[in-house]
Formats: C-alpha cells, structure tokens, sequence
C-alpha cells in the first residue's frame, strides 16, 4: 500500500518516490496545492477503491496522515 | 496488463508509433487521474518523434475543472493532437471575452470552450422558478440568450477561432416533480425553449457550436456525472467518471477541428459482420438476420451502412474465398451491406498487411485515416505492429456490443456534413471503377470519350458556399495560388460587383462527382483576372481545367474583356500545375514576388473545349 501510494504521490506532485517520507506534505511540496489536492484525492479514492470523506479529505496533507488513514479504512 | 517498463522499452528502441499505441492501452486499462498524468509526461517523450496536430485550446468556465486536464490531454495525445491549453480563471468569461487585452486574446486560441453554469447565467431558474410568473421566466431566458449573443458578438470581432459552447443541463428533479409536464411554465420545458434559443443564436455565427451537455449528462446519468462531495468542498461538480466523458466529448471536436476525421473503414467478415466462419459454415450457416447472435451483426452492419451514407469509405481486408463471399453477397438475405457499398475489396489468402498496403494504393488515401476493425486479435497485433498509424479498433468479444463500439467512436466524427461529403462514399467506388476502365481502354482519348463526361457550371452559385469555402482552405494539389477564404469572404465575392465566382459540377457515365472546380475573378477594365483556380483532385488528369478555362474565355468575350490574366504562387504541393497557363497559351508577363503573372489575349487566342466534354450552364 506504502509503494502504491508513493506513486500516486510521485506522478501527481511530480516528485520522485525516493524522496517522499513522513515529513512530505502540502507545506513541503511545491504542486499540493488545494486543485492538485483534488487529483490526488480522487486518485486514492479509484486506487484503493475507498471513499473519503470531507473530514479524512481535510486531514490528508501529508503523507504520514494519509498512510495513517489509509491504514485504518482498508 | 501493461506495465510501465514496457513502454519505456519501445521508446528505447525507437517504436515511437507502438509506444504511442501502449501508452493509450494502459491508460485505458486502468484509468485512475495519477495515470493519466504519469500518461502525460511520457507522452511527452514522443512529441519530437511523431507527428501531432497543435492546437490552441482555450477554455472559460465557472466551476473548478483542472482535474480534466490531465485527461484531455491524454486523449488529445491519443488521437495525435498536441493541444496548449489556456484555463480561465474561475467564473471570469465575460471580462475575458469582452476585454481586448484580455489573456485570452494574449494566448490566442484556434479554439475556444465555454462552459458557464445556469445557476451563474439565471440563477433564478433554479432558486425561485416555482415563485416566477411565466413573463418573468421568459425575462430570464432572454437575459442569458442576450448576454450570451453579446459575447459571441465581441468575440467575433477579435478572433476567428471555432467556439465550443455547453448548453445547459435540464435539471433532473423538476421544481413541480412529477406536475412538470403538466405545468404550463414547466421547468423542462423552459430549458429546452433556452437551449433551443441557444441553438439559434449560434446559427448567426460562423463556427459556433453548441455541445449538448445535457444530453450528455443524461447519457450516463445525471446523478453519476456529480459529485457532491467535491461540489460542497472545491465547487467541483464534475465526476471523475463525468471528466472523462466530457474530455471524449471535447475530443469529437478537436478530432474533426485538427483535420484528423478517419476517412476509411477497414472491415474483416468472418465474426466481424457476421457470426461465424464462411469456409466452414457455408451461406446458410452464418450468424446473420433477426435472432441473437445473428441480429446484433445485422445492427452493426447497419451502423456501417450509415457511416457510408455520410460518406465515408468501405474496404474489406478479409482472409476467405472470394467465391464464397460473393455468394453471401449475392444470396444471403439480411446482408445490408452490399458489393457496390465497398470502394476496395481484398478477399484472399494473403497477410493482411499486404492486403492493407494495396487498399491504401487502390484508393490512394493515407494509411493514416483508415480504421480497422477485425474480430480476431492476431490480426489486429500484426496490423498494430506493422502499420501503427492505421487505428486499430479492440473489438469486445461479445459482438452484442459491436454496435455501440462503432457508435462512440469519435474517429468520424465531422463539424458539419455537406451533400458533397454525403456522396464521397459512392464516388470513391465510382473512382476505382473508373480507373478500371481506363486500365481497359487502348488510347487515352478513348478513355476520355468512354467517361461521357458532362460539366455543369454555375455563377455565384449560393448554395454551394461552404463546399467553394471548403475548395479553397483544403485543396493544395491543383491550385494556382492558394489563397485561403473563409465562408464571409466567398459570399462578399458573390455579392461584390467586381468579383464573381465560377464552380463546375462533373457527372460522367459512373455518377455525380460533385463540384470539382473552382474558379474566382476579380474584374478589372477590359481584363479579369483569375484569382483563384482550383480543382478537386479526384477530376485531375481528365481536361476538365481546359473545358473550364474555354468556358471562361466564352463568358469573357460576351463581356467584352481582352484579356485574362493568370496567377500561379508556387507552394511545395502545387508543382503539377506549374505550367498550367503555359500549356493553354498564356504569355509570361512577369515575377512579382513569388507569384507569376500570365496573360491571354482573348481578342487573338482562343481555348478549345476537349471535344469529350459537353459543357451547360446551370
């Protein structure tokens, strides 16, 4: 799930994976801005065919809260 | 399934065109917004290596729409377009179009969207509808049908590019609810009457084009195509699902707007237009008539028939015995496509690709516009591997859903149909029929008396406008000097008292060919000067040009003009008719620039009409 997820992130924010970890997040990452958010939400969502909910949309702003919510829903 | 690494390989091995291929399959396999712009920057790597078609997009809007992007451009690159796209600010298309320092106009598109929201445009109509008097809602449809001409209105005087506009969705859950219909200012009914009013301003323009969005919604369903989620968060309303299928419906116009519309379609037979095998079945075995399986090959050969009757051209690339095949043809009671429906026919036991390289010779069009639908998937591979520019359909393998496949298909798809484009179908057939002929006939004049041409020519004839329109922008080979109008144009000529505008109609012993020639002039004292000449490559080769000048030479003389003068400007695709006015007695008079001057006088020489072409005027 970490790997895929790490993909996802590297092709949407235009990072290489190697470098995202639990201190990547929208203050770090030039391109996560609240429209590339969106990408990255729907992303997720079709991936691991999950919904989201406003809330978990709100609080994904890295990657550590992200892996962490991932966890609890799958 | 098709991993990365793979694509990453053709390009190493410089298979640009089958990358190209890969890189649409695994998109489509797994279509998820991270792949499309993992799609997109390998697109990328191809741009300098294969050709694609740039265009200029534009588009104004008043929702949050950048998750398309990245898709539009992926299907953009699929079909071989390279489009820049310019995103308006959010909610800003009056001011963009109405300011003429605008970034629009800065960025200078070829086409422009617009897709605005009723509930921006009338709010009313959604809010307050049930509370609204039925003057009050015809107030609010003309209001957004005024703001909206005026934009057009604005944008026409500052630019020519094609406009896209979205009409608006017909709210799913009617104010009344199921007393909609009943109602005398039903809310469905104030839609449409807003959408049609739509419809006809646009009308009033030259290249503006309404896009059904409600139609397309209900397509796949109003409720699938929003999302509340991202509507109430990021006043994005749009599915993902529905992003897609907007950025396909976009497609069908960047397709035929790039130049890019499909010319051919290339059909097997056995499990293709009917079920089963030929050589093991016999006639009477295959699968074709009003039972399943047989009634769904039936529909799609129907489908087929259609895209013939829009002009476009059948060929049959098929592995069986010519013998058989014609006997279906000739027997088989629910074929609805016929022998002469096929402008090119290769039934044999040859390699497809083999097959496919001689279609390409007999109708001389490009492997580049042909589509290939085939049952069988070793087929489609060899084709793919070896002609990557043909489009290569991936049948499902249930032909219940053949059909529908052909139906989606953007690659026919057309800004407008003319008569003229209707017949090319039949004339392509007429063509290869004719080029049999001449293969028969032992000297070309025989040739020539044996197509008992006759040539039908009009003056400032009105209603052929967009087809003279059309002769001018796409016709390279037989012009003399390439000069490009628009419709506004061709009919300032017709009107003007020193232009006129000549077209020729050629029917010969096969059928109609259309209007295949075209000749404007520009009078001046005692001399009319031939601005432009064209004609339509299928007549070339046949003295039609000689049959059009003598008649122009007759009209002149009648008006008492001395002389005419030609023009030819040299273009890298025009070379052939170099000496054109030389070869009819023109007398080179000067070099302006690249363009030559030629001179008849018509007083002393004369031009004969070849004795096998029967000239009337409309």
């Amino acid at each position: 799930m970490q790997e895929k997820l790490k993909e996802i992130m590297s092709n949407i924010f235009d990072i290489p994976k190697e470098k995202i970890n639990d201190s990547t997040s929208m203050k770090s990452v030039d391109k996560w801005d609240s429209l590339s958010h969106i990408n990255l939400i729907l992303s997720i969502e079709e991936n691991f065919q999950i919904e989201i909910s406003e809330d978990e949309m709100s609080q994904m702003t890295s990657y550590k809260t992200i892996k962490e919510i991932l966890k609890r829903k799958l | 399934m098709i991993d990365k690494k793979e694509i990453e390989d053709l390009i190493k091995k410089e298979k640009y065109e089958q990358a190209h291929n890969k890189i649409s399959e695994f998109v489509e396999e797994k279509s998820t917004i991270d792949n499309y712009i993992f799609a997109e920057k390998i697109y990328k790597k191809l741009f300098e290596k294969i050709k694609f078609v740039k265009l200029k997009v534009a588009l104004l809007r008043s929702i949050t729409i950048e998750s398309m992007i990245p898709i539009l451009k992926v299907k953009a690159y699929k079909n071989k377009i390279n489009p820049e796209i310019y995103l308006g600010q959010y909610n800003i298309i009056d001011q963009e179009i109405l300011d003429v320092n605008s970034l629009l106009y800065n960025f200078a598109p070829d086409v422009l969207i617009i897709f605005s929201r009723i509930d921006e445009m009338a709010p009313k109509l959604l809010e307050s509808f049930i509370n609204l008097s039925e003057k009050e809602v015809e107030q609010e449809i003309n209001n957004v049908i005024t703001r909206l001409d005026d934009l057009f209105k604005s944008f026409r005087k500052k630019s020519k590019a094609k406009v896209i506009i979205h009409n608006f969705k017909i709210p799913q859950y009617p104010e009344f609810g199921i007393a909609d219909s009943v109602n005398k200012k039903g809310q469905k009914k104030t839609f449409e009457r807003l959408n049609n009013r739509l419809e006809e301003i646009t009308k009033r323009y030259d290249d503006i084009y309404v896009l059904d969005y409600d139609q397309l919604t209900s397509r796949f369903g109003k409720e699938n195509f929003f999302d509340e989620k991202l509507w109430y968060t990021s006043k994005a309303p749009v599915s993902k699902i529905g992003l897609e299928n907007l950025a396909d419906e976009y497609i069908r116009y960047l397709i035929p707007i790039s130049g890019l519309t499909k010319k051919c379609l290339v059909l097997d037979l056995d499990n293709t237009l009917w079920g089963g095998v030929l050589g093991e079945e016999g006639v009477e075995g295959i699968d074709l008539g009003h039972s399943s399986p047989g009634n769904a090959f039936l529909d799609f050969q129907k489908e087929i028939l259609k895209l013939y009757h829009k002009g476009f051209i059948l060929a049959i690339n098929s592995k069986n015995n010519e013998r058989d095949v014609m006997e279906v043809f000739e027997k088989h009671p629910y074929m609805a496509l016929k022998k002469e429906h096929f402008a090119s026919m290769k039934i044999n036991w040859k390699n497809k690709a083999e097959n496919m390289k001689e279609i390409e010779n007999e109708l001389n069009i490009d492997l580049n516009t042909f589509v290939f639908f085939d049952d069988n998937p070793i087929e489609r591979e060899l084709i793919k591997t070896q002609f990557p520019q043909i489009h290569t359909i991936d049948l499902p393998k249930n032909p219940h859903l053949y059909p529908k496949k052909l139906k989606k298909l953007p690659d026919f798809e057309m800004l407008s149909f003319s008569d003229e484009d209707m017949k090319r179908g039949k004339m392509y057939y007429e063509q290869i029929q004719r080029k049999k002929l001449k293969e028969s006939s032992s000297s070309l004049d025989d040739f020539y008396i044996s197509l008992e041409m006759k040539a039908v020519i009009s003056l400032n004839d009105s209603f052929s406008l967009p087809r003279l329109t059309k002769m001018t922008q796409k016709t390279n080979q037989f012009n003399l000097t390439t000069i490009r109008y628009s419709n506004s144009d061709i009919k300032n000529f017709m009107d003007s008292k020193n232009h006129r505008i000549y077209s020729l109609q050629l029917f010969d012993k096969f059928g109609d060919n259309g209007i295949v020639g075209e000749i404007i002039i520009k009078e001046e004292k005692e001399t009319w000067i031939i601005d432009s000449f064209i004609l339509s490559c299928r007549v070339i080769g046949r003295t039609v040009e000689t049959a059009f000048l003598s008649y122009i030479i007759k009209q002149a003389r009648a008006e008492n003009i001395k002389f005419l003068i030609g023009k030819f400007i040299p273009t890298k695709k025009n070379l052939p008719v170099k000496d054109l006015y030389k070869k009819h007695n023109f007398n080179f008079v000067k070099k302006n620039k690249n363009e030559n001057i030629w001179r008849l006088d018509i007083q002393k020489k004369d031009i004969k009409c070849p004795e096998w072409i029967n000239i009337t005027d409309k």
